[in-house]
């Protein structure tokens, strides 16, 4: 936790600037002062008012908060970095130019840290009269990744792959075998692709960058997918399964959750009562 | 086939220059978007905008060989083996193929392109007869690529003060909406030596338009309508 205060500081002004601003200051005073010697009477009272202004406005503590916890996050420092990663094995017996084994890798990439304001509690800001004291949440690390790897595979590689195994392991019609060897075709796309290379590293319009992110979010889609398509036992809806033709309502008339953590499956029940229109009974569709 | 393209990534380049691409086509290439992609794929510098691949969401118009279109509904048969592209005429250039398109719907918001009716809204939708409705025909099809107004000359020199094909197709699509009640306002709106005068009937935007309409036959009915109005 770092403790900050704000307080209005004198800055050093050359001198020539601050007699100017001494002779201007001056007579502005002297012009208030004529102004509220007459301030009594007529319109110069309502000018006179508007300009010292009475009626202050302090914001109460709970939303000097509120406005800080608007801001979110502050991106503080973007770090791009390379570094040498090294790695060897060593044989007990044999010398190193026989059995040994080096490694040298070159890994770049992209630390992106900062200040979470939504961590901001209330009891972070103080005001005393002029003052306002600050705590500050603990800077954390936002992201790191994505221009990682100046070596990696290119991301049109793997968006091709993950295209073709989607098309050829989970398509309209689906077979046990395919999807069960999809589910781990499609595990090695999505590991390829933590490890891709962007070779455009422009900060405009930067279209690659996108693609990676697109790539990202079609891995997960992919995963969940396979999985679930693998997990199902029966064919329904979009769903039509070669080694299981029929629509089995007794074990499967279920939503299937696919959670991210863990790659694991859940499910959840239908709802069969609708709350405005009647109750319609489930059954096979036949055309 | 060999691509010319247009590059600049204002992060490097000091000015634009053409790069050449020899990108490997096969038979599953049709559309110059699909060149452009394998093209993307060579170099993953090379920026342009696409989205639906269908002509459709109106995102890849550039300028192939010295005419705009849309890359993906441009058939690489129709094409010699040497393509130059650039982008779009007439608008700043972001990066590469990419331009800003502000100026444009600046010009295309000014007339407001939505139906302004002030009675109050029925219980069901308000209705149209099916003759009413074909007056929208050929007006409602634009999806705002920009390729007419970028290859008319009036619009490269008043881009600020012309409204420009794509804007007035538009206004005259709402003047022609019988739902619409603000016909007078719109017509005041658009009376002027610039906004809609500067037409001169060139023609370069029904030449370019990958949609096949028709803003030059909008413009005039507008005109059409000012003089009835007139008299």
């Amino acid at each position: 936790m770092t403790e900050t205060s704000f307080t209005p500081s004198a800055r050093r002004l050359p001198l020539g600037k601050l007699l100017l601003g001494a002779t201007a200051g001056a007579i502005f005073a002297l012009m208030l002062a004529l102004l509220a010697g007459r301030a009594e009477s007529g319109i110069l009272a309502g000018l006179w008012s508007t300009l010292t202004g009475r009626d202050t406005h302090i914001a109460g503590e709970g939303s000097v908060i509120e406005r800080i916890q608007r801001l979110q996050r502050l991106e503080t420092v973007v770090f791009s970095m390379d570094k040498i990663v090294t790695g060897s094995k060593e044989n007990a017996l044999l010398p190193d130019f026989l059995a040994g084994d080096k490694l040298l890798l070159l890994v770049h990439g992209e630390v992106v840290a900062g200040i979470d304001f939504s961590h901001l509690q209330a009891g972070d800001v103080r005001v005393d009269r002029k003052d306002v004291h600050l705590r500050l949440p603990a800077p954390q690390i936002f992201t790191t990744r994505l221009d990682s790897a100046k070596s990696g595979e290119r991301v049109v590689d793997v968006l091709h792959d993950l295209r073709r195994t989607m098309q050829a392991h989970c398509g309209v019609f689906r077979f046990g075998d395919d999807l069960k060897k999809g589910v781990q075709v499609v595990a090695e796309i999505a590991e390829r692709s933590e490890r891709t290379f962007i070779g455009d590293k422009s900060k405009v319009y930067n279209t690659a960058r996108v693609e990676a992110l697109e790539l990202e979010n079609l891995v997960e889609t992919a995963v969940s997918t396979m999985i679930s398509a693998e997990a199902r036992k029966e064919s329904r809806g979009a769903q039509s399964r070669d080694d299981y033709p029929e629509r089995d309502d007794k074990n499967w008339m279920k939503h299937t959750l696919w959670y991210k953590e863990g790659n694991r499956l859940d499910y959840k029940p239908v709802h069969l009562r609708p709350l405005t229109v009647q109750t319609m009974e489930p059954k096979v569709r036949t055309y | 086939m060999k691509l010319t393209i247009y590059r600049y990534d204002p992060d490097k380049d000091a000015k634009p220059y053409y790069q050449d691409y020899d990108v490997p086509t096969d038979a599953h290439d049709r559309m110059l978007l699909d060149a452009l992609v394998k093209a993307k794929a060579l170099d993953d510098s090379l920026a342009f905008r696409r989205s639906c691949r269908e002509g459709v969401c109106g995102s890849d118009a550039v300028n192939i060989n010295g005419k705009n279109g849309l890359a993906c509904i441009t058939k690489l048969a129709d094409l010699p083996e040497h393509v130059t592209i650039r982008p779009l005429p007439g608008l700043p250039v972001i990066r590469d193929l990419i331009v800003d398109m502000t100026q444009f719907f600046k010009q295309y918001h000014s007339i407001k392109p939505y139906v302004i009716n002030n009675d109050p809204p029925p219980e069901r939708e308000r209705l149209q007869s099916p003759e009413e409705r074909e007056h929208l025909d050929g007006l409602y099809e634009c999806i705002l690529c920009a390729c007419c107004s970028t290859s008319c000359p009036s619009w490269w020199w008043n881009p600020d003060k012309f409204v420009g094909p794509a804007g007035l197709l538009q206004a005259y699509r709402f003047l022609a909406d019988t739902r619409d009640q603000a016909t007078s306002e719109r017509l005041d709106n658009l009376e002027d030596p610039y906004r809609l005068f500067r037409c001169h009937t060139i023609m370069n935007c029904v030449d370019v338009c990958p949609k096949g309409l028709n803003p030059t036959k909008a413009i005039n009915h507008i005109k059409e309508l000012l003089v009835k109005r007139a008299v």
